[in-house]
């Protein structure tokens, strides 16, 4: 499984009970994972899709569900989940 | 050459959302904005995660952005900046009092910004003056 997200699971929505257990944070674990797995290419997994997760996690339950509303979140705004994160990269830079 | 800029600025697209963003604050609020200025806080400094999170998280607790989110899937893209330009205005007097970068940064992203705004009456006062003009076949009442 790829590093970063499970780097991740912990820091999602803390305070929320689901992420307190172990079996939200597979849920999390599952439909990342997936995602990761279905666009290895272009984003694979960036920060801060775990927390679009997290929210779609708490109120849609059913994890197929959640994973295709995340993969129209996500391709409904191309540029701004990418691997480097080159956004950030052209804000810091000089 | 086109192509490579394409892909780069498709890349990027956050990035320009963010420079409409700070455009669209710096016309409408000037005032405001000339104050973060003087501070040296720039907007994207914390308006980036409510972006990338689309509100999640911070400012707003987890039911309000579930209306929020209702708000997003039906008129698209131009919520997530009404949303973040009011946000700033309705906080203005607050930011105006606070005067150092630190202060100011903590408040915005310690989600001091959240305590005062009531968001469903927010939505649709947005709904009713700005959101969807020219979307007539909605049939929202």
């Amino acid at each position: 499984m790829h590093a970063p997200v499970l780097q991740d699971l912990h820091r999602t929505l803390p305070n929320e009970a689901l992420f307190q257990s172990e079996e939200g944070r597979r849920s999390l674990e599952r439909v990342l994972g997936a995602y990761s797995v279905f666009d290895p290419d272009v984003i694979g997994y960036c920060q801060s899709m775990n927390v679009l997760c997290g929210g779609l996690l708490l109120w849609l339950k059913d994890e197929e569900e959640v994973f295709w509303t995340l993969v129209s979140v996500i391709h409904q705004r191309v540029g701004y989940y990418t691997k480097t994160m080159y956004a950030f990269l052209v804000l810091i830079g000089p | 050459m086109y192509l490579e800029f394409r892909a780069l600025v498709r890349r990027c697209s956050l990035m320009v959302d963010q420079r409409v963003l700070e455009d669209l604050f710096a016309v409408s609020q000037p005032g405001l904005r000339d104050h973060l200025q003087i501070h040296g806080v720039n907007i994207s400094m914390f308006t980036v995660s409510w972006l990338l999170c689309m509100f999640i998280e911070a400012p707003f607790s987890l039911n309000d952005s579930l209306l929020l989110w209702d708000y997003l899937f039906l008129f698209g893209d131009e919520v997530v900046f009404q949303v973040a330009l009011h946000l700033l205005h309705w906080n203005g007097s607050k930011l105006l009092s606070l005067s150092s970068m630190g202060d100011i940064l903590e408040f915005c992203l310690r989600s001091g910004i959240k305590s005062s705004i009531d968001i469903a009456a927010m939505l649709r006062s947005l709904l009713d003056t700005t959101l969807g003009k020219g979307k007539h076949s909605l049939g929202l009442t």
